[in-house]
């Protein structure tokens, strides 16, 4: 096992989602890409997910929308990868960036709008950028005495712009940034990198981190609280009872309100059911 | 800032003791596990009322919404009488004054001189002005410079030194601080002596790092940062008690107004005398 991990090790792994990123985006149209192809590549809607394709909530980052998307997304992988590959390892740096691109996925089922497609690796970039700030956490006496120097105090900084620059800029999924900066954050600080002091609570946390992502993934493959899901399993359901319980749960979640009024009902119907009309 | 309290004195051949355990260190703890098991939760109420599981979830998005705002307030709250958050505001401030006050004008001359011809003075004139204005990226090569052409220069080894600290770089700038005191004993009225120690403390390397401290307090005398790097050092070498004095030295109130920088260790020390309280 510690020889394939070694090998694993030898593998640029920086290089090969560099690799993926431009093949895919030849694959699905270059400069402009084709929504079918994107679609059928794998682009992540929180719909498609609890449709039962969990396996967008991964390649979703290796897809992007156009040139300017790809080229950002390539230029901050190739800025912070390699540095940080290094500094982890390959094996491990491959499942940072899992694990930060399955927590921004799970983070965009879990806010987004469930009908929104989403494509990028900038959420695995994120986790990236998360995983250097628990480097330097883990690197000090103690967790916060990296704010000491110059160097990990602007990067903060930088974190911060880019998260400002996502939530103003249209188009941009703020949520999953701030979702593979979390998981990226925690897979490395609980995971990928030990602390200098053994901690007896590290077990109990890699336990809850663990748990944490699986309840979330549960979630994202069965929404039983998000309205489309509900108002499906209503349309679905064969006696009619439990269609207008289904239909009220859909209602309730949808204005996320225990009281919904019958002009509720009404605007649900015209903005939601009404074909040729905008979502939310 | 948390830092763990005293560990038992400090020898690079033993592997560190375990960090104690705290029960508030189980809150967050205890939350992550919330989080994990809701979905799960919520899917077993949803199987036996669609809507309840709704409901349910309506009231803890309203009700964690008031946390989130209520914990938002009482931070602020919090931050404005932890005596350094303040501090750091002031310092801060001070900082950003002084680096868009300096005049860019003879360090631009300065650097237009060394296209003509370069010595180690102009090299460190340039150098000490781009430290004023913060502008680290001409501080290491400039100053790096004016030690290679002029190694016997004290002031440009304590300037490098200044810089490697802010940077990380702890036991480069631990010889270049070293380099000053030797070449000039109690350069820059202790400070060379004092960083020396600092950077040797944050290295790990203690018992130098207490040495120099001590030096320097029989030689110079202690003012609130001194005395503060001193207790922290103390503390990280399990020697509590001294440690706890020299924070309770450093917090003392001084009855004037202190320089920003010095305000702000003082600061600091008023909560470490505070965690050391009962060990004095």
């Amino acid at each position: 096992m510690k020889d394939l991990i070694d090998k694993a090790d030898e593998v640029p792994v920086t290089l090969v989602v560099l690799i993926a990123y431009v093949t895919l985006a030849f694959l699905t149209g270059f400069p402009e890409p084709d929504s079918e192809k994107l679609a059928a590549y794998g682009w992540m809607t929180s719909l498609a997910v609890s449709e039962g394709e969990w396996w967008r909530l991964f390649t979703s980052s290796f897809l992007h929308g156009g040139l300017l998307h790809l080229g950002m997304n390539s230029w901050a992988l190739i800025q912070l990868g390699p540095a940080v590959e290094r500094s982890l390892g390959s094996a491990r740096f491959a499942a940072l960036y899992l694990i930060a691109e399955l927590a921004s996925s799970l983070a965009v089922c879990l806010v987004y709008d469930p009908r929104m497609p989403v494509v990028g690796g900038s959420g695995a970039i994120f986790g990236i950028l998360g995983g250097i700030v628990a480097l330097q956490m883990r690197q000090g006496q103690h967790a916060l005495s990296f704010l000491d120097f110059e160097g990990p105090r602007r990067m903060l900084v930088t974190i911060l712009i880019y998260l400002l620059l996502g939530a103003f800029i249209p188009l941009v999924s703020n949520t999953g940034h701030v979702g593979g900066l979390v998981g990226g954050f925690l897979a490395t600080f609980v995971f990928l990198v030990p602390p200098r002091r053994p901690s007896r609570l590290l077990g109990a946390w890699r336990i809850a981190i663990v748990a944490l992502f699986c309840g979330l993934t549960f979630y994202a493959v069965l929404p039983v609280t998000r309205w489309d899901w509900l108002w499906e399993r209503g349309r679905l359901a064969d006696r009619a009872a439990l269609q207008d319980r289904y239909a009220d749960a859909a209602l309730k979640s949808y204005f996320g309100r225990n009281e919904v009024t019958p002009i509720d009902l009404d605007r649900f119907t015209r903005t939601e059911l009404t074909p040729g009309t905008e979502g939310r | 800032m948390s830092e763990p309290p005293p560990a038992p004195a400090t020898n690079s051949t033993d592997a560190p003791p375990p960090a104690p355990f705290s029960w508030p260190a189980l809150l967050p703890l205890a939350a992550v596990w919330c989080c994990a098991v809701l979905p799960v939760l919520l899917y077993l109420i949803h199987l036996s009322d669609p809507v309840l599981a709704v409901e349910v979830a309506n009231t803890l998005c309203l009700w964690t919404g008031r946390a989130l705002l209520v914990g938002g307030a009482v931070t602020l709250v919090g931050l404005l009488a932890f005596p350094p958050f303040p501090a750091w505001v002031r310092r801060a401030v001070d900082r950003v004054r002084r680096s868009w006050t300096v005049d860019r004008g003879p360090m631009l001359q300065a650097l237009k001189d060394l296209e003509h011809f370069e010595t180690a003075q102009k090299h460190f004139e340039v150098a000490r002005l781009a430290w004023i204005r913060t502008d680290l990226q001409l501080v290491g090569p400039h100053a790096a410079r004016a030690v290679e052409l002029d190694p016997s220069m004290p002031q440009a080894h304590h300037l490098l030194g200044q810089f490697l600290l802010r940077v990380g770089a702890l036991p480069q700038a631990y010889q270049a601080f070293s380099n000053a005191e030797r070449l000039d004993p109690g350069h820059a009225f202790g400070e060379s002596l004092l960083l020396s120690a600092r950077a040797a403390a944050l290295a790990g390397r203690l018992d130098e790092a207490l040495c120099a401290y001590e030096q320097h307090a029989a030689s110079h005398g202690g003012g609130h940062r001194s005395h503060y790097f001193y207790g922290q050092a103390l503390a990280a070498a399990g020697r509590p008690a001294e440690a706890a004095r020299e924070f309770a030295l450093a917090a003392a109130d001084p009855g004037q107004r202190l320089p920003p920088e010095e305000a702000w260790y003082r600061a600091l020390a008023r909560v470490k005398r505070w965690r050391y309280r009962g060990q004095a």
